[in-house]
């Protein structure tokens, strides 16, 4: 489907990574070649990875709490989205702890979301549609994962590929804001490309071992992140082209408008390929998965904080942002915006 | 489409491997260093060069360079 969301600005994007940085050359299952090309197709020379006791929502509240006090704006946000697939709990949902955590007033709305690499487009567009409507004057967007919980140390294929991050978007009305225009699909035949199995209502805990199965030389349980890496090649090279062209097309733009782009950071192979499928300059392709990995739904705005003080001082900035990945689920937005204040923090 | 610049454009994919010649009857798994990444380099470059997105399924049937060749030719033909 297509959107358009009016009077929404983005006001700030701060990002939290964990202090611990894990080197793709220390991957010990991975012979010094492996490693070598591994980091020359995906791009990723290390990642950060989040302690046993640290949660994805610890590093949104870090990088939120940041944010509510330099922007000073504690008492005035209505709404909270938490979108992640690594929530603290099957229930209460991680949004409405984090309401509390936060210190936000209890006349706030608080859901989660729970979708990944398309996420935080997503997240935009549904806050987006509470601000426009006027309901919702202020909003914060928390968006990330802890992917490296449900990734089996014998997995070749997804093991290296993740790192963890939390990031908090503060969102507010603006009647100045110029309109965004999104694309968004979904199309559930991709959902054995990224799926962990065991756990929730279709396969309870109990009722499989947590044996390691054998995929092609992979080993992982049902408990684990399942990779199908071709299928969600294939998925990404057939879809994301064409929801980048009707974005642009329902914004009026062309390709040559965009001063940025930012895709999800799935692994550099990916970021290429589309770049050259759309005839798009690479070097135009803001990354962060050189140094932070595959970061699902918190790639997009931890590569934007990454790069935030180049882009300070920009206004009128043309952007398009596109996430993709795990359902299959994707998002596409075209944004001409004031560059907002970003930060990027270390949670210790 | 000729198989010389279809090989030609593979070599320029797995330049990481060393491989600076293929033949038509190279076995891809057999190549030096090959893994499940080199899949993902030639199915790039076949959907760039040649606009043909092969599945994994259909790439099950692919043992050496010649049946690429071939598979890319079809798919194209079926359009």
């Amino acid at each position: 489907m297509n959107a358009k969301i009016q009077n929404t600005r983005i006001d700030a994007i701060y990002a939290s990574v964990p202090e611990k940085e894990v080197l793709t050359a220390d991957y010990p299952l991975f012979t010094s070649d492996e490693a070598r090309s591994f980091t020359k197709n995906t791009g990723i020379h290390a990642r950060r990875v989040a302690t046993d006791n640290v949660t994805c929502s610890d590093l949104c509240e870090f990088a939120a709490k940041q944010l509510l006090l330099d922007m000073k704006i504690r008492e005035e946000i209505d709404l909270l989205i938490f979108v992640s697939q690594s929530p603290d709990y099957f229930l209460p949902a991680t949004s409405v702890l984090l309401q509390e955590r936060l210190g936000l007033k209890t006349d706030c709305m608080a859901f989660d979301v729970n979708l990944g690499c398309s996420g935080y487009v997503y997240g935009l567009q549904v806050v987006g549609q509470f601000i426009q409507s006027g309901a919702v004057r202020k909003a914060l967007l928390l968006v990330g994962d802890k992917s490296t919980i449900s990734t089996s140390f014998q997995d070749k294929s997804t093991y290296p590929l993740f790192g963890d991050a939390g990031t908090a978007t503060l969102l507010s009305f603006s009647e100045q804001a110029i309109p965004w225009f999104f694309n968004l699909g979904s199309d559930g035949i991709g959902k054995q490309a990224i799926i962990i199995e065991g756990g929730h209502s279709r396969n309870p805990y109990g009722t499989y071992t947590e044996e390691l199965l054998n995929f092609s030389g992979n080993y992982h349980s049902k408990s684990h992140l399942h990779l199908d890496g071709l299928s969600v090649f294939n998925f990404a090279l057939s879809k994301v082209p064409i929801s980048i062209e009707q974005t642009l097309i329902n914004a009026n733009k062309s390709i040559t408008d965009l001063d940025f782009m930012v895709l999800h950071q799935a692994n550099g192979l990916i970021t290429r390929s589309i770049a050259r499928k759309i005839s798009f300059p690479l070097d135009k392709c803001l990354t962060s998965i050189e140094e932070y990995g595959n970061t699902s739904s918190a790639s997009i705005p931890l590569t934007l904080a990454l790069h935030g003080s180049k882009l300070a001082s920009c206004q009128n900035l043309s952007l398009l942002l596109s996430g993709f990945g795990v359902g299959f689920s994707w998002a596409s937005v075209f944004l001409t915006i004031d560059f907002p204040k970003t930060k990027l923090l270390t949670y210790a | 489409m000729e198989i010389n610049e279809f090989i030609a454009h593979l070599c320029e994919e797995f330049e990481d491997l060393g491989v600076f010649e293929l033949s038509p009857s190279t076995v891809l798994r057999n190549i030096p260093g090959w893994n499940s990444m080199h899949i993902l380099l030639l199915v790039a470059m076949i959907d760039f060069r040649y606009q043909v997105l092969l599945s994994g399924e259909q790439l099950k049937t692919v043992e050496t360079v010649s049946d690429l060749f071939d598979l890319v030719l079809q798919k194209q033909n079926e359009r």
